[in-house]
């Protein structure tokens, strides 16, 4: 499990950009983290990708403070960040040095194959479209198996149909988990024995389960096919501007209120996958978040204990 | 002429690819067209005797020279004179200017202290430290090989520097994301990051290696390309000074192209993205 205890971050300059920010984040889950510009998203995203250290407060995974990137810890930017000077497949398996050229080429060949990109292989990211780019970092990523993946405003830079394909290839590869996991999906009470034995972990998983079983999943059709990049689901915190994104994607919205960025909502939004953005529930929760985001601007409303649970009470 | 000539031809390599090909041959070529029209004008005019040619010897005769120097096995003793100079000078300042340009690169501390001093220096015109280095280390060799390592080491300094400080803080924390360490780091990422700028500085240095060279020995030598140049002025032989000229030239040419050639595979990456810009 992903602790954030009271993280705070003051900058140097005196920029009070995140204070006393605490969630917990199971394995699996994705966390969507929204809010204003300078509500310290970055920050904290930066805080558990241990780029930053934090001010205040820890960040532990799995008990293991972060203080320092970790290699179960990945992360995808607001821009490819692709090395110019290397191939697609170097890019991809920048991160796999220690391994033997055999098998990083069949890891990097699998992950480029499961973004789509196997062609490009050998290509020069200056040759790829915005979107070929984020993918081969989305699979430079993934390749390294990381528990939890962090996206900063993945998606920001591209147009709204790559975008849109980019999400759900996202959701696909997140769902594209080992086979044993999905035998357990459906119901409820396995849950807990799945996350137990994909991860070794015990009762605090079974919280963690519980609370994300009122989501009855159904995987997307791609689930299980293919060579694996992951094999536990990986936990997704994705930081966005973008309540479409968030809505889309999360199991959760933390709403995050600027000057110091400190949370200000939790949304839960109980919605089966794949989740259709024109459907009215999808609306009711994107309008849920869009007033709580309008809330979390309003200086004249108090910080309140953020734990709205509006997901529940709307629930059918 | 030359304008009738070049407006239709960017016109036609927008428009069609067969033209664009020739275009692409025929814009360089263009390029030979004012030297080489106005060689064999001054050749045509001196052989029609309209000029005696003294002193400004027509292209044949600085030809005839050279061919002369080399039966004599003159030029080539010059030319690995000089050559040698700017080696030896060249390689010294390359790897002083390296070494310390990535120290103050790298290292904000070692920035504060030395490159105040090392940019103090480079404002003093290098020749003025002629004097000085004969003084110190004689009239002969030394003295030259370290006033060309001077020349080269400002600017191979200055490029090294400048692009560390230059490399984009969003590649380094890919690499810290990766966990690579301080080796690897360089490894991995600042030396191939760096490398564009570095090849530019090398380039740079080793024209003002051949510029130091001619100073050099112009000083006071008894061989190498700029004792031609000086012997030439001395017993009034200006085919044997333009001989020097153009030799320096074809060598400098020749060995910035080594430069170049030698970096191409590590550039590819980037060669090819200039080749597409250049296009435009």
């Amino acid at each position: 499990m992903l602790a954030l205890d009271k993280v705070g971050k003051i900058y140097p300059n005196g920029v009070h950009a995140l204070e006393r920010f605490s969630a917990e984040i199971n394995p699996g889950e994705i966390v969507a983290i929204i809010g204003g510009s300078g509500c310290g998203k970055s920050t904290l995203l930066r805080a558990i990708a241990g780029l930053d250290r934090a001010s205040s407060g820890t960040v532990t995974l799995d008990g293991i403070t972060i203080s320092a990137p970790h290699a179960k810890i990945g992360i995808i930017f607001q821009e490819p960040r692709l090395l110019p000077w290397l191939s697609v497949a170097g890019n991809v398996g920048f991160g796999l040095s220690e391994l033997s050229a055999t098998v990083r080429g069949e890891k990097v060949a699998s992950a480029l194959a499961r973004v789509g990109l196997a062609d490009k292989a050998n290509a020069w990211p200056r040759e790829l479209s915005g979107g070929q780019a984020q993918r081969v970092a989305i699979a430079r990523a993934l390749v390294a198996q990381p528990e939890v993946l962090l996206l900063d405003e993945p998606f920001s830079a591209l147009d709204a149909f790559t975008r849109r394909d980019l999400q759900d290839h996202l959701l696909d590869l997140w769902a594209d988990s080992r086979a044993h996991f999905q035998k357990f999906a459906s119901s409820r009470g396995d849950i807990s024995a799945r996350t137990s034995e994909s991860h070794g972990h015990d009762q605090k998983y079974e919280t963690g389960a519980a609370s994300r079983s009122e989501v009855p999943e159904k995987d997307s059709p791609r689930a299980g096919q293919g060579p694996q990049i992951g094999g536990a689901r990986p936990t997704l915190v994705l930081v966005t501007h973008d309540v479409d994104e968030a809505v889309v994607l999360a199991d959760r919205v933390l709403v995050m209120r600027p000057r110091p960025g400190r949370l200000f909502e939790e949304i839960k939004v109980n919605l089966t996958r794949p989740r259709d953005r024109a459907s009215e529930l999808f609306d009711r929760f994107k309008r849920h978040v869009l007033t709580a985001l309008d809330r979390s601007l309003d200086r004249s409303l108090p910080d309140r204990d953020a734990k709205s649970h509006v997901g529940e009470s709307m629930w059918w | 002429m030359a304008m009738t000539v070049e407006l239709p031809l960017e016109q036609a390599g927008v428009a069609a690819t067969p033209a664009a090909r020739w275009g692409r041959y025929a814009r360089p070529a263009l390029g030979l067209l004012l030297p080489v029209g106005m060689a064999l004008a001054w050749e045509l005019i001196v052989w029609l005797g309209y000029s005696n040619g003294r002193l400004v010897p027509p292209p044949s005769k600085v030809f005839a020279t050279i061919l002369e120097l080399a039966r004599s096995g003159e030029l080539s003793r010059h030319v690995t004179a000089t050559l040698s100079r700017v080696g030896l000078g060249f390689g010294m300042g390359v790897v002083a200017g390296t070494i310390l340009g990535a120290i103050c690169g790298y290292w904000a501390l070692a920035r504060r202290l030395l490159d105040p001093t090392v940019q103090a220096l480079r404002a003093i015109p290098s020749l003025a430290w002629v004097p000085l280095f004969i003084l110190w280390l004689g009239i002969f060799e030394t003295s030259k090989i370290v006033l060309i390592a001077v020349g080269v080491f400002f600017p191979v300094y200055l490029g090294v520097m400048g692009a560390i400080l230059a490399v984009d803080r969003k590649i380094v924390e890919v690499g810290r994301i990766f966990r690579l360490s301080g080796f690897a780091m360089i490894r991995r990422i600042l030396l191939p990051a760096v490398l564009p700028a570095y090849v530019v500085a090398l380039r740079v240095g080793l024209g003002l290696g051949w510029m130091f060279v001619v100073a050099a020995e112009l000083i006071g030598a008894s061989e190498g390309l700029g004792y031609l140049l000086l012997d030439g002025q001395q017993l009034g032989k200006p085919a044997q000074i333009v001989a020097a000229i153009v030799i320096f030239a074809i060598l400098g040419k020749f060995t910035d192209w080594l430069i170049e050639v030698a970096a191409a595979p590590f550039l590819r990456w980037q060669d090819a993205f200039g080749k597409q810009d250049g296009g435009a």
